[in-house]
């Protein structure tokens, strides 16, 4: 089951009860949410500090914000949207820094990506590297739309309801991404692909 | 379907088409086809890895630390929000005000007993409006 699907199920019967006022059940359902919500964050965010601040934020807006929630649409795309919004606010921010940081310094050095990052965690083999490394290079809406179909196996119908896309774009999105990384995966093993495409 | 079609179609192709179980000509194709199996296969397997350290991280918070460090944030009230920037204008418009004066020398200037001051704030504008008591002087405070 999907980690959409499992967060879903798990919080079913938290939600009334933290619109309700159950304090508890609040608390329960912002633990629960919050790994799916920084995985989220991490995907929009392409960094563990940043998704880390994202997740935060989400968790206050739902905290404050939870009786907003209608029940019209699953508790998921809901929590999705407010995540979406929090990361764009993060990144509108991120802009505007990183102006003012052109504007003071001639020549900018990188933040030093931190060593704890779960993206550079991901070993096993250099391909799975590169093509991380690839993925979080990915434009935001191409890389979005890829975790949600291949990694997270959301129907892109739902996915285009959750961006409000057209279907037809989204797929235009993930075939990108795909081409996009998996051209670098046969890249990399070129012996694969050298006889074969000849 | 050759190899090299098939291959430009794996680029795109649903991840049923790349195991080799759906209907479509690929599909048939990876079924037949050891080399473009073995390909395949491995677009499988790397997308298969981003995929379990994707749901492999973790914040590094928990939701109580990141709730308890979200409440030492909060942000001031939103009526200390409005109130500051017009008691801002307000000391903005007395000193210049004060500065209007004339001085003389050896004279202290002193400022006026009681400065008529109006600072009127359209509710929904980001906009305070000072009316002195001087015809010339209007000081629109945008914030």
């Amino acid at each position: 089951m999907s980690d959409i699907r499992q967060l879903e199920t798990a919080v079913a019967d938290l939600v009334p009860r933290a619109q309700g006022g159950d304090a508890a059940a609040r608390d329960e359902l912002l633990r629960r949410c919050h790994g799916t919500v920084y995985r989220w964050a991490l995907v929009h965010t392409g960094d563990a500090d940043d998704a880390d601040d994202v997740a935060q934020d989400v968790l206050v807006r739902v905290h404050r914000y939870l009786e907003r929630y209608s029940g019209r649409s699953r508790f998921t795309t809901w929590l999705y949207q407010v995540t979406r919004n929090a990361a764009l606010g993060w990144r509108r921010r991120l802009t505007s820094r990183l102006r003012v940081v052109r504007d003071v310094a001639a020549d900018p050095e990188p933040e030093a990506r931190s060593a704890d990052d779960p993206m550079e965690r991901l070993h096993g083999s250099q391909i799975v590297e590169v093509v991380t490394a690839l993925f979080r290079e990915l434009p935001p809406r191409q890389r979005e739309v890829f975790n949600l179909a291949d990694m997270e196996g959301v129907a892109l119908v739902e996915i285009a309801e959750r961006l409000a896309l057209n279907p037809i774009t989204v797929r235009a999105h993930l075939f990108r991404a795909r081409r996009t990384l998996r051209a670098r995966i046969l890249e990399h093993h070129a012996e694969l692909v050298e006889e074969r495409g000849s | 379907m050759n190899c090299a079609i098939a291959l430009d179609l794996m680029l795109e192709a649903d991840l049923s088409d790349l195991q080799g179980l759906g209907d479509s000509a690929l599909s048939h194709h990876v079924r037949e086809c050891a080399g473009c199996r073995a390909a395949a296969q491995r677009i499988l397997e790397t997308e298969r890895a981003l995929q379990l350290a994707l749901a492999a991280a973790e914040p590094h918070r928990s939701a109580a630390a990141a709730m308890a460090r979200a409440a030492r944030r909060r942000p001031a009230p939103r009526w200390l929000r409005r109130a500051l920037p017009l008691a801002a204008a307000a000391g903005l418009a007395a000193v210049m005000l004060l500065r209007r004066q004339p001085t003389l020398d050896g004279v202290v200037p002193r400022p006026p007993a009681t400065p008529a001051l109006a600072v009127t704030a359209p509710p929904g504008r980001n906009v305070a409006v000072l009316q002195t008591d001087n015809p010339d002087v209007v000081v629109y405070w945008f914030f």
